[in-house]
């Protein structure tokens, strides 16, 4: 009721801010793509304003801009982007005039003497409420834990923490992995990991553009309690052929760029090169994997049918396969992956409207395999998941612009268990998917921005519909950009999986009996240049989160259960204020994020039924990330993380079975105290890289030599108890320790 | 803009409260074990308490010996219409045994009370509904070879349980602890800080709902001995037993306490034991036994 409630009161602004009425003005528009002048790669959400004044937009995620309502005559508008050079373009309009104007925009060099100060005014411009954009520039330079990652690199964001050392996982603003709606050039990725949950599936060679909403976004996404990570794969170099390889100590990468008469096309290879070190520790232990091996491939091919009508295939394919013989008549075997494909086609009507389809197929398989003793399990799990989306974007006056948008879809879960030759279970979910969303821009002056929407879900399985209002408000200073978020946001999907191993994950969805969860987001924030070459940002959230379903936790066995059955509904809530320092220009920049924040759950027989810390509680986060350009050849980057320790369950007592006829061991089991109410101790890590420049063949190349926990940090993952000693003894198990990686690359 | 951001400022005052309260500190509790077997005589009721964690654990410490210990059988209305007095074994320290030598009915409900008298008549009490009866009808034979193509397999009718399926464990029982071992039972405790080989004497599986088995022509079930279960050559008693809700709860929580499964590592959550007034596990079974050979395979040793 609160939540219909909630959402009228919504629904009654949005229609206030739709019915304004439209003021006509003889004003001129311009309009066009904003691309890369070296590649001609799109550049998704650059800023174009009118120089001078606070009137400007940003390019949508086809690199597509619309600028309207601009004063005839002599003017200058002033195109930038994060990393490239601020262009100043003079134009004459006439009134009326609608000018397609596209941008190129020069990369800033990375030669010493030629940094470029730009208009921090202007970076800030395009970063609403909530949303971040990782440059691929930082994820190549920070000190990587064997391989340069893009997950891990977003960890380093106020508001995203992870899990461990170990693991990729994002859990951003109190939500869980499974609360981030993860897309790769607008297709849905279910398991984007690599060696078991180490590091992501997405290659830094073959990405352009991340763009992390960590919360309050609009309407035109939808699907997930949480947040949106949005990630595009490069198009291709149109100008040139282009290449690299890198070779590091986990895996080696490749990749290939090019133009062609009408068009462009990127390929890019990760392949793990582990096999020379598993062969010199065989024999040292039975744990080692008789075969393990990961790859992805990514891929591109654009066609630019003419002006205004432009095609592009994209896929993507990643795989893990282990084999480890773990003792005499046993072994383990895993073949996990994801497979993604997407046909995009951006047509351009006219100036006011530009349009996008994509078709989407995205697969997500895992074949686990243990072999004990002559019996079996054998678990196949696959997810097909194919879709239609067409998204609208329509300036309709001056002020006013809108933009609407269809996703459809079909999306088959097949899981069936084996054991011992018998099917043991045999699960196969199907849901056909469909939303629409419509939201709202409306900018009444230079100053302020209402951003509202609507979204409306519907999931065939258990017939669900769910209307998610979102609503936006920014007031636009000099220096000081002030934000406002409130949105209602649902789930229809679970993810079951273990911190500590992304192999076996498996996703399940609402159902009759399983309502989608749900919940709110509200969000309050300012964003202001502090004084010259520095940015400051502060946000706060509170979000609520209604209905959560997921596995039962202690469920021996889901066989002949009802489906909702298997399932523990909780609910629960987070709320935080996260701070970002940047330093984004000079030879020495870099950034201080803080993140304070606070999240609970409540479900079930768990903690008395009172609410409880989830293990990635953090209270505090500190990242503090800094470059400094030693010289033309040298640079040197360093990370250092200061976390809150994560929660854990205490135990306080024990005790043991003596007549339990099950076994011949009894057992011993722990009197808790409050669920997850101790603390480990604060987590500390400091990592530092240094990278040299230089030329390999005529190409450039690039040494980076990294060192992890350069202080050796003693980190605790978990606390393990051994019942054979008494009392009972508690055993630290680690994080990483003090950890030096080494790679090069060659571009050419 | 001054006033906005006092409005921050005072908006993360606010939301800086945590109303969070953790309780990490011990309190003994009572702890209670025992398993009634349908058809069987009551079977012994252990008394102990929980001792903290940093502490030395013993029997003699954890003993609790002033319970007074009755079992009652429960009518549909849950009417006390008949009883079972405990008493102390005082060579046992603090297991108690039935008086008499009535035995436990299937279909039944039992209720536990136990006064502690030293603890100012502290009390505690648990019930459990006894599973019905089931009985094995065919078993395609009783000598196989191990890890050949032939498994046993045995034929039971079904059990009762209301308001849900049966749920099973499968325990594999070794007669002789002194013969040889199966190899991959063999290299477990050839490897070093390995179990002991009589640790593998009762090999159990965990829970299994009956909807993992096919429903046979005749309404009856079929369960296949996995070979994973056999540790030992020889001679094995195979037991099929359906649990109550008790010991399902319990044993379900009490092995999510050691991790696996979704729960993060360092996660530990509370065991579900229904029990008013204490901790640990009043339950109830049937079991039906099956003996079974175990040959060796040449090709396999």
């Amino acid at each position: 009721m609160k939540y219909i409630f909630e959402g009228a009161t919504l629904l009654l602004l949005l229609c206030i801010n739709l019915i304004q009425p439209v003021q006509a003005q003889q004003t001129a528009k311009i309009f066009g793509f904003i691309r890369d002048a070296e590649t001609s790669e799109t550049l998704l959400q650059a800023n174009i304003i009118i120089k001078g004044t606070l009137t400007g937009t940003s390019s949508n995620n086809s690199g597509y801009y619309v600028l309207s309502n601009l004063p005839t005559g002599e003017i200058t508008i002033q195109a930038s982007y994060v990393g490239f050079q601020t262009l100043d373009i003079p134009l004459v309009l006439k009134p009326g005039e609608e000018k397609r104007v596209d941008i190129n925009l020069k990369a800033d060099s990375n030669e010493l003497e030629e940094v470029v100060v730009t208009s921090d005014r202007l970076e800030e411009e395009k970063k609403n409420i909530g949303t971040l954009q990782i440059k691929t520039d930082l994820i190549k330079s920070v000190p990587a834990i064997l391989e340069a990652d893009v997950f891990r690199s977003i960890q380093l964001m106020p508001g995203v923490k992870a899990a461990s050392d170990y693991s990729s996982a994002l859990y951003i603003r109190g939500g869980g992995p499974d609360q981030t709606l993860i897309l790769l050039d607008r297709t849905t990725v279910y398991n984007p990991t690599h060696f078991f949950g180490f590091f992501s599936t997405f290659n830094p060679d073959a990405i352009k553009d991340i763009q992390l909403y960590k919360g309050g976004y609009n309407a035109n996404y939808g699907g997930r309690l949480g947040s949106v990570l949005d990630i595009y794969n490069k198009d291709g170099n149109r100008k040139e052929n282009k290449g690299g390889v890198t070779v590091g100590m986990l895996a080696s990468r490749v990749f290939a760029e090019g133009p062609y008469k009408k068009g462009s096309w990127m390929f890019a290879l990760r392949r793990s090169t582990l096999e020379p070190l598993l062969y010199a520790l065989r024999g040292t232990s039975d744990a080692i994997p008789e075969s393990f091996y990961f790859y992805d491939v990514n891929g591109k091919i654009n066609y630019d049918i003419n002006e205004n009508n432009r095609i592009n295939f994209a896929f993507y394919g990643g795989v893990d396969n282990v084999r480890v013989p773990f003792s005499t008549d046993a072994k383990v075997l895993l073949q996990y992956g994801n497979q993604t494909g997407s046909f995009n086609w951006n047509h351009l009507f006219n100036a006011n409207t530009f349009g996008n389809l994509t078709l989407t197929g995205s697969r997500y398989f895992s074949f686990p395999k243990f072999f004990l003793a002559g019996t079996e399990f054998v678990r196949s799990n696959n997810i097909f998941d194919f879709s239609l989306k067409y998204d609208l974007d329509y300036t309709y006056s001056d002020h006013h612009s809108i933009r609407w948008g269809l996703w459809g879809g079909n999306m088959v879960l097949k899981l069936k268990d084996k054991f011992d030759n018998q099917e043991t279970f045999n699960s196969r979910l199907h849901t056909g998917y469909a939303s629409t969303y419509i939201t709202h821009t409306w900018r009444p002056d230079d100053s302020w921005k209402f951003d509202s929407g609507l979204r409306l879900n519907y999931h065939t399985n258990g017939n669900f519909y769910r209307l998610d209002p979102r609503l936006a408000i920014e007031r636009t200073y000099e220096r000081v950009r002030l934000q406002a978020s409130v949105g209602g946001y649902s789930q229809f999907l679970t993810l079951i999986s273990n911190e500590a191993f992304s192999g076996f994950d498996t996703w399940l969805i609402t159902a009759n009996g399983v309502s989608p969860a749900y919940g709110w987001q509200y969000g309050l924030g300012a964003k202001t240049r502090i004084f010259e070459g520095f940015n400051f940002d502060i946000e706060g959230y509170y979000r609520t989160m209604e209905n959560l379903f997921e596995l039962d936790p202690t469920l021996p066995d889901p066989a002949g259960k009802n489906y909702d059955e298997i399932f523990r509904f909780g609910r629960g809530f987070a709320y935080g204020v996260e701070l970002l320092l940047e330093k984004t220009t000079g030879k020495f920049n870099g950034f201080l994020g803080y993140t304070w924040g606070i999240t609970r759950r409540k479900f079930p027989n768990v903690n008395n039924n009172q609410y409880y810390s989830p293990k990635y509680d953090r209270t505090h986060d500190v990242n503090l990330v800094l470059n400094y350009q030693l010289s033309k050849r040298w640079k040197i980057t360093s990370v250092f993380n200061y976390a809150t320790g994560q929660a854990y369950t205490l135990p306080i007592g024990r005790t043991q079975t003596y007549l339990n006829p099950f076994s011949t061991v009894q057992s011993n089991y722990f009197d808790i105290g409050t669920v997850n109410g101790a603390r480990l101790p604060s987590y500390t890590r400091m990592d530092i890289g240094f990278t040299r420049t230089g030329t390999f063949f005529g190409g450039k190349s690039e040494l980076q030599l990294q060192i992890i926990n350069i202080l050796n940090n003693k980190n605790i993952w978990f606390y393990l108890y051994d019942f054979d000693s008494n009392p009972v003894k508690r055993t630290e198990v680690p994080l990483l320790p003090i950890l030096p990686t080494i790679s090069y690359s060659v571009n050419f | 803009m001054k006033n906005s951001l006092k409005l921050i400022a005072l908006l993360t005052l606010f939301v800086s409260c945590d109303f969070l309260e953790s309780d990490n500190n011990y309190t003994m509790q009572y702890v209670v074990e025992s398993y009634l077997v349908a058809n069987e005589e009551f079977p012994p009721v252990v008394l102990t308490k929980t001792l903290p964690i940093d502490e030395v654990y013993s029997l003699e410490r954890a003993a609790v010996t002033s319970g007074k210990v009755k079992v009652y059988e429960l009518d549909d209305q849950s009417n006390k219409v008949d009883s079972v007095t405990y008493f102390r074994d005082l060579n046992a320290i603090t297991v108690y045994y039935a008086i008499g030598s009535k035995t436990v009915k299937p279909e039944t409900l039992y209720r536990i009370e136990i006064i502690v008298e030293n603890d100012n008549n502290h009390k505690i009490t648990a019930e459990t509904f006894v599973p019905g009866s089931f009985n094995a009808v065919a078993a395609n034979s009783d000598s196989v070879v191990y890890q050949s193509n032939e498994q046993l397999e045995v034929n039971y009718t079904q059990s009762y349980y209301p308001n849900r399926q049966s749920y099973y464990i499968l325990t594999v029982v070794a007669q002789d602890t002194t013969g040889d071992l199966t190899p991959f039972y063999q290299q477990a405790i050839d490897s070093e800080d390995g179990p002991t080989r009589t640790e593998f004497q009762r090999n159990s599986s965990g829970i299994l709902n009956q909807g993992n088995f096919d429903i046979n022509p005749d309404q009856t079930i079929t369960i296949r001995l996995p070979w994973l279960a056999v540790a030992y050559y020889g001679d094995h008693i195979i037991e099929a037993n359906t649990i109550d809700d008790n010991l399902y709860d319990f044993l379900r929580t009490e092995g999510a306490q050691f991790g696996g499964g979704t729960l993060s590592p360092g996660e530990i959550y509370d065991i579900i034991d229904h029990i008013e007034g204490g901790t640990g596990v009043f339950g109830s079974y049937y079991q039906v036994k099956t003996p079974v050979f175990i040959k060796r395979n040449p090709d396999i040793d």
